[in-house]
Formats: C-alpha cells, structure tokens, sequence
C-alpha cells in the first residue's frame, strides 16, 4: 500500500465526520458541514486520480468545485434570509 | 531528496491538516462561528499543500495546469464561501440584519 493510498483512505475517513457535522445541528451548521464535506471531498478525488493513475478523473474536481461554490452561495442567501 | 519523496510529504502534510480540520469541526458543537475555522484551513492550507505535492508527483504538463486551475479555484472560493455562511449565521441568529449587509 502506498502512501497516496493511505492519504487517500484517511481523507476517505476525514469524510465521515465532516458528514456528521453535515447532519447535525440547524440549517447553518449543517451549511458549514457541507462546505467540510465538498472541500474534503474535491481533494480526496485529487489524491484518487493520483492513486489510480486515471488523469482524467481531475474532470470531476474540476465541475465539483465550482457547482459547490454556487449552490453554498445559494444556499447561504435562503438561510440568511429565513422568517422566523 | 528525490520527487516522489517531496509530493508525498506535501500531500501528507496536507492531508493532516484536513483530517484535523475534520475531527476539530465535529469536536466543537453550538458555535457555528468557531465551527467555521476548521472549514478555512482545509481551502487555504490543506488543499494547496496536497496540490502542491501531486503537482511534484506528476510529469504530465495538462495535469499540473488542471491541479493548478483547481487549486485556485479551491483557494479563491473557500474564503468567499466561509464569509457567506458567517453573514447568514449572524443574520439568523439576529446579530446583524439585512438592511445592514446590503
């Protein structure tokens, strides 16, 4: 087992609690929990690509980033507006 | 010191971060705004850092410019990102209102 292969596996692990903290809490702290979630899962799948030795699994970072970005925007102004 | 040995010291140096970043955010319960400085260091120092090493491990020119792309989106949105969510925390507990952040 290389190194990138155990990286990759503890960043697969670092998914779980960040997973936890996405389903806890109120709207905001999952919020948070869900940007941990996306970050850590771009740079697992980077770390993938370079246990895999398949380049062109950097495509899906590559989209997840960006998606992520926009709907965490979105999601942010709908919570921060919410009527009490 | 050879390549391979440098990539991987970064990447598992990046990786480490992330996984304390992990385990931090889920010790701290209640305060979404301490919650929300265990996000920052995964975009802005675990990310490159593990960027950085696969851009080391690899000899392929379009692969390091894509890390490269990625990385910089990763870094520029991350602080965006955390902002966003501390001004929508603070409007939904009350601290600050709408008028105030348009």
């Amino acid at each position: 087992m290389s190194g990138y292969t155990i990286c990759a596996l503890v960043l697969l692990s670092a998914l779980l609690p960040a997973g936890v903290a996405a389903s806890r809490g109120d709207g905001i702290d999952r919020l948070v929990g869900l940007e941990l979630v996306s970050s850590i899962g771009a740079v697992f799948m980077l770390v993938l690509a370079q246990v895999s030795h398949q380049s062109y699994f950097l495509s899906v970072p590559l989209v997840l980033v960006p998606m992520s970005f926009a709907g965490t925007l979105v999601f942010t102004r709908l919570l921060g507006r919410r009527v009490k | 010191m050879t390549a391979h040995a440098i990539g991987l010291a970064l990447v598992v140096a990046g990786t480490v971060v992330i996984a304390i970043a992990a385990v931090g955010s889920l010790a701290v319960r209640g305060d979404v705004f301490t919650r929300l400085h265990f996000v920052a260091p995964v975009t802005s120092v675990g990310g490159p850092l593990v960027c950085a090493g696969l851009c080391v491990e690899s000899r392929q020119p379009w692969v390091i410019a894509e890390l490269i792309v990625i990385t910089v989106l990763l870094f520029a949105s991350g602080p965006v990102l955390e902002a966003s969510a501390a001004r929508a925390a603070a409007q939904d507990r009350g601290l600050e209102s709408e008028e105030q952040s348009a």
